[in-house]
């Protein structure tokens, strides 16, 4: 299990106790830290990935020496991990309230103001994400009220568009948040995969593709966010590489042979550690 | 070595152009506003800045595309890795 669902999980997906989303571990410092965290958050990301990017064109072996203590502080403040919709899903049922905002991602990186992916979550009747945007003029009128129901059926639609679904802790373990992703308009995914350096978790599973099942039209390729899905032209099929698979799930919806699925990562012995 | 130019002058409203940070394919810019947001106070005073500097190739494409000019490419040599990133008068980052 990722070192998350060890420390706040009790052993089980620590993302799915319901203790990880209530009011009681809202406090004064997670209440400032996230009201800083979306304040300066396009030049806290713009100073921080801007330097580390600049030392990475100039001295690659100097930025590398630099993202443990990244990490780690990361893993305090602001650390997410993959989940696919079935927990998205589940997460829902633990019926929390829940709004629609834009994300700071894509409006950092592409502009965008009203790009509405990301949703916030909390035990029902505390506040997070909203209350943290609302005094803001740039987003108070983007804060949409969603119920269960309309909140899943969006992220469901995102999932068979071939976005990554990942919750994101505000001072862990309190979890704010979940995002659905791209690789080049999410901060984390495309640090992580275009730098090397890890924002997040994959999730606690890893997809495999039925070998008998596929019939090889590489539909599935189409949507992977992370390359993990390869092609051999000789015998017409698809097959996942375990190893730069995140576990996202969404390759899934576009098999039209239904010849995906997601297996437990901690019980392939040579990917229990590969977060 | 590959430098970036961004002429602050010139580029008048990145907030509502925003075509470097759509067309470059390797997503090397961002956004950010020098005018923080306050509670009840919108962001504003926009600037382009680069966030993935590193994964810039010196394509070319942003400053083919700035309909102001406040981009520019200058390549010093062909196989080039260092990249820098310049800014004229006006700009802080």
């Amino acid at each position: 299990m990722c070192e998350f669902c060890v420390q706040h999980g009790e052993g089980k997906k620590w993302y799915l106790e319901a203790k990880n989303y209530s009011r009681e571990l809202m406090n004064e410092e997670r209440k400032r830290f996230s009201t800083e965290f979306f304040e300066k958050f396009d030049e806290t990301t713009i100073q921080q990935l801007g330097a580390l990017s600049k030392l990475m064109a100039a001295d690659e072996a100097a930025a590398r020496r630099l993202f443990p203590s990244i990490i780690a502080q990361a893993k305090k403040d602001h650390y997410g991990q993959v989940v696919p919709i079935e927990e998205v899903d589940q997460i829902l049922d633990m019926s929390l309230s829940v709004v629609r905002v834009p994300c700071v991602c894509r409006s950092t990186l592409r502009g965008y103001r009203e790009a509405r992916f990301c949703f916030g979550v909390t035990a029902p009747g505390s506040a997070f994400m909203d209350a943290t945007l609302a005094p803001y003029p740039d987003w108070s009128s983007s804060i949409e009220e969603l119920t269960t129901e309309e909140a899943k059926k969006a992220i469901q639609k995102l999932d068979r568009n071939g976005l990554v679904h990942t919750v994101w802790t505000f001072g862990t373990p309190y979890i704010g948040g979940i995002c659905n992703c791209t690789v080049n308009e999410c901060l984390a995914l495309k640090t992580r995969t275009r730098l090397g350096l890890p924002m997040f978790f994959k999730a606690e599973y890893v997809a495999a593709i039925d070998w008998d099942e596929c019939n090889g039209c590489r539909d599935c390729m189409k949507s992977c966010n992370f390359g993990a899905i390869n092609y051999s032209a000789y015998v017409d099929k698809c097959s996942v590489n375990q190893i730069q698979c995140y576990g996202c799930g969404v390759c899934r919806a576009e098999c039209p042979r239904d010849a995906i699925s997601l297996r437990d990562r901690n019980a392939v012995p040579a990917l229990a550690n590969e977060w | 070595m590959i430098e970036l130019t961004w002429d602050d002058k010139k580029c008048t409203s990145p907030n509502e152009c925003r075509r470097c940070l759509d067309v470059c394919p390797q997503g090397v810019f961002g956004i950010y506003a020098r005018d923080g947001r306050k509670p009840g106070k919108a962001a504003s005073n926009w600037a382009i800045a680069p966030m993935y500097l590193n994964l810039c190739t010196g394509c070319e494409i942003c400053d083919e595309t700035c309909p102001e000019g406040a981009i520019t490419v200058r390549v010093a040599a062909q196989g080039a890795t260092r990249r820098t990133w310049r800014k004229h008068v006006g700009a802080e980052l």
